[in-house]
């Protein structure tokens, strides 16, 4: 589905990314876990069209896909659920998944109508409160919305930038499930996560980001037991 | 007249030239709340609006209705021309580098509109001159039809603001632009279309505001600043502020300009802001735990 090669992104002079490759097939929920400042959102922010890699390529369903604004990326049907959930704090819960449903492709108040319902359903709390401002959430019903938000454009490829970041345990759960359901149903996954246990746990396969390389690729089961990770990400 | 008529009649002048201010006021703060950039030109496209009407009627005989919103769609071009040329290659640069740019195109505009017009004060012929007396108090219908006109206006845009696609869409961008790019807004479409919306609420000033201030190269010069002012006192970026602030100023000014002099009405309407600024420094509707 998405086949990234050989991608580079600096900030200025400051070498984020080298080299990267990075596949995920259909139906695949793929993890990648490094130290903080390694590259993770770099990368998901790059393959979204935020930042511009200095070389390399993004190709999607066999389209280039490199350099690409974000939201011609999001039309394509990939989708961030960034770190720090990043929603719109001083508009109403509704606003924030209308803003989500922007760009699905089927515009029908029809599907609208049928998408709020699943998530909703999904995420009772954000009915009760869809008319407040989403800064009044707390942190994990932010990332409730976040979630949401993001799946209001029926995406083909949801990436996640730290989900479990500031959330209690219990929420991290509730969270964690959440995508592994999605994954389930068929919706392709990227899971960024410093919690590399958990990642790897709930992933098919996983890469390990190391200063910006790509230091090691496996399934998440083989990676969970491979002594390198176990000393630097597991603390085993 | 009595006092409590001289008192009403000062008050509503000041209305009238407050919602004068609160239109290119509006603008401006639109500007920066979205592109993070103080157009210095905002009282040229204002001043250019006046003049545009006045070329309309004159040169090509058209009345003054029909000249309004044609004055208007020519400074929505001229702001369309204006960001494609410079006010795009200005976002995300430093508020010094867009204040000396703007400045520059505004400079520019007042010179060029000088070469074209002479700096005669020149006159819009507006139907709406007549007077009206109510218990004493005179306004023209001019003023009258200002005051209206821009308080629909308001009204509409909050309207659009807070219920339409696009207001949304605004809003998204105003308060996160990560967050608008990834959710599928074309960030640079919200750009243009907001400085031609604030270049067209200018544009509209002019030939509301002409026929009563007379019109010439350089009264865009004061206005602009007396704007970035109440852009400032309402807080950067905040509509209701600037229309709070334009209402100040004017009210201000007007109540100045009866009781003390007139020629003190801009150090009055400067002293007042500079208050409110020592009172509230985030803005006149900010809100203490910001």
């Amino acid at each position: 589905m998405l086949v990234v090669k050989d991608l580079s992104t600096y900030y200025g002079n400051v070498r984020a990314l080298e080299g990267v490759n990075f596949t995920i097939n259909d139906g695949e929920l793929v993890s990648l876990i490094g130290a903080n400042g390694a590259g993770k959102s770099t990368f998901l922010k790059t393959i979204m069209g935020v930042l511009k890699p200095v070389h390399g390529s993004i190709a999607y369903n066999n389209e280039e896909i490199t350099g690409l604004p974000p939201h011609v990326i999001v039309e394509k049907g990939i989708v961030l659920v960034p770190e720090g959930r990043e929603l719109f704090g001083e508009m109403t819960i509704l606003e924030n998944l209308e803003l989500g449903f922007f760009k699905n492709k089927n515009k029908e108040q029809g599907n609208y109508k049928k998408l709020l319902a699943q998530m909703y359903k999904l995420f009772p709390i954000l009915e009760e409160r869809k008319s407040k401002k989403a800064r009044t959430l707390s942190g994990g019903q932010q990332q409730m919305l976040a979630i949401a938000r993001g799946l209001m454009s029926e995406p083909k490829l949801l990436m996640f930038d730290e989900p479990s970041l500031g959330l209690s345990p219990v929420l991290i759960k509730t969270v964690m499930d959440t995508i592994k359901t999605l994954n389930n149903n068929g919706l392709t996954i990227i899971l960024v996560e410093q919690n590399a246990k958990m990642a790897l746990k709930l992933a098919h396969r996983g890469y390990v980001l190391e200063t910006g390389e790509i230091v090691l690729t496996a399934s998440g089961e083989a990676l969970l037991n491979n002594e390198q990770v176990k000393q630097a990400y597991l603390g085993i | 007249m009595s006092g409590l008529q001289v008192f009403i009649q000062q008050l509503l002048n000041g209305l009238v030239i407050g919602s004068g201010y609160i239109l290119i006021a509006t603008g401006l703060t639109m500007v920066f709340g979205i592109l993070e950039i103080i157009n210095m030109a905002q009282g040229e496209i204002f001043m250019l609006g006046a003049f545009f009407t006045y070329a309309l009627i004159n040169a090509f005989g058209m009345s003054y209705f029909t000249a309004i919103p044609i004055a208007v769609v020519l400074g929505l071009l001229l702001g369309m021309v204006l960001y494609k040329t410079t006010i795009k290659r200005l976002i995300g640069k430093d508020h010094l580098t867009t204040l000396l740019v703007t400045f520059a195109v505004s400079t520019l505009l007042m010179n060029l509109a000088q070469l074209i017009w002479g700096s005669t004060p020149r006159n819009i012929p507006s139907p709406l001159q007549t007077a009206v007396e109510v218990g004493g108090i005179y306004l023209t219908w001019q003023k009258i039809v200002m005051v209206f006109a821009v308080v629909v206006i308001i009204a509409v845009m909050a309207l659009v603001i807070n219920k339409t696609m696009a207001g949304k869409m605004i809003r998204a961008c105003s308060e996160n632009k990560f967050a608008a790019g990834i959710v599928g807004i074309n960030v640079n479409k919200v750009y243009l279309g907001t400085f031609i919306l604030g270049c067209s609420l200018g544009a509209l000033a002019g030939p509301l505001l002409g026929p009563i201030t007379y019109v010439f190269p350089s009264m865009g010069q004061a206005i602009g600043i007396k704007a970035f002012v109440i852009v400032i006192v309402g807080g950067l970026g905040n509509i209701p502020g600037a229309i709070a602030g334009g209402v100040v100023l004017g009210i201000a000014e007007s109540l100045g300009a009866g009781y003390i002099s007139a020629e003190w009405k801009d150090l009055i309407g400067y002293l007042v802001l500079i208050i409110v600024l020592m009172i509230k420094p985030k803005g006149l509707l900010s809100k203490e735990e910001m």
